[in-house]
């Protein structure tokens, strides 16, 4: 029976995580899984709420990123809405862009500062 | 994540005092005889438990820090749906499912029926609300607790409730 190695939590990512690698006796990697361990049922629980709720709900879905979930509602409510995306108006499409760009700015930011460089820098 | 919005007030913040378990330094486990624990997200599977128990266990004061760990929060929405309801959209009737199948390994750990709040759970000593919290509540709160005090005179435009 060989040795079962667990990483739990996983901390270099946004989110909860855990990988199990299954080695035999001669330390030969058998199996190597990352598990998402977390289970919220957003795809549940917005059923039934105003529309103009969704953007603002799904932003918590994560930390970092929240602006890209709230622009994918945003286009998911263009279309319950029957608008299609070359009917948006110049102002709308030009947010959503400006929001974007912001959001990735900030994302690589964060991954880059509080996720990498610990390891890269101080092999935290 | 909420307290790198302290920016670089972090930097005075490791002058004076040492992180234990936290996404920035990786360590898994809690060691014993901590002073201050900030525990963020309710809970929601036996892993949140385990770890929240873990906490308090090992913590002199812990402090429940953002909506989800007070109230449950947003996920906490679920709760008045049968958990077998969520199941069913989650993994076998949603537009996008592939593979219909309910994850069901031992290594995933078992998900409660509900979102349970922080202080359901165990004893908590200090709330700070936000989501997320501002972070001069929170920079606020831990200089106060470092510094000896309580956190009886927290400034009070500093908090929010969205």
């Amino acid at each position: 029976m060989g040795r079962k190695i667990t990483i739990e939590p996983v901390t270099r990512v946004e989110g909860h995580g855990k990988v199990t690698i299954k080695l035999d006796d001669n330390n030969k990697v058998v199996q190597s899984r990352l598990h998402i361990v977390e289970f919220r049922g957003f795809e549940r629980f917005v059923q039934g709420r105003p529309y103009w709720e969704v953007a603002v709900l799904v932003q918590r879905l994560c930390g970092i990123c929240p602006v890209s979930h709230h622009l994918c509602a945003a286009k998911a409510m263009d279309v319950v809405m029957g608008v299609p995306s070359h009917k948006l108006t110049p102002t709308g499409d030009k947010m959503r862009r400006l929001m974007h760009y912001g959001q990735f700015f900030s994302i690589s930011c964060s991954s880059f500062f509080s996720f990498s460089f610990p390891r890269l820098a101080l092999w935290l | 994540m909420s307290i790198l919005d302290i920016d670089e007030r972090i930097l005075q913040l490791v002058e004076v005092c040492e992180f234990d378990k936290s996404p920035i330094n990786d360590i898994k486990e809690i060691s014993e005889g901590c002073d201050i624990g900030l525990i963020e997200g309710g809970c929601c599977n036996t892993e949140n438990i385990r770890v929240l128990r873990e906490f308090r266990k090992h913590c002199k004061i812990l402090i429940a820090v953002g909506q989800c760990s007070i109230t449950g929060g947003l996920p906490a929405m679920r709760n008045g749906i049968p958990i077998r309801e969520i199941f069913e959209e989650v993994y076998y009737n949603g537009p996008t499912v592939a593979n219909k199948l309910i994850p069901n390994d031992e290594e995933i750990p078992h998900i409660l029926d509900r979102v349970y709040p922080c202080h359901e759970i165990v004893k908590i000593d200090y709330f700070l609300p936000g989501c997320a919290p501002r972070a001069d509540l929170i920079w606020e709160a831990l200089t106060a607790l470092i510094s000896g005090k309580d956190l009886s005179h927290l400034t009070y435009a500093n908090f929010k409730y969205d």
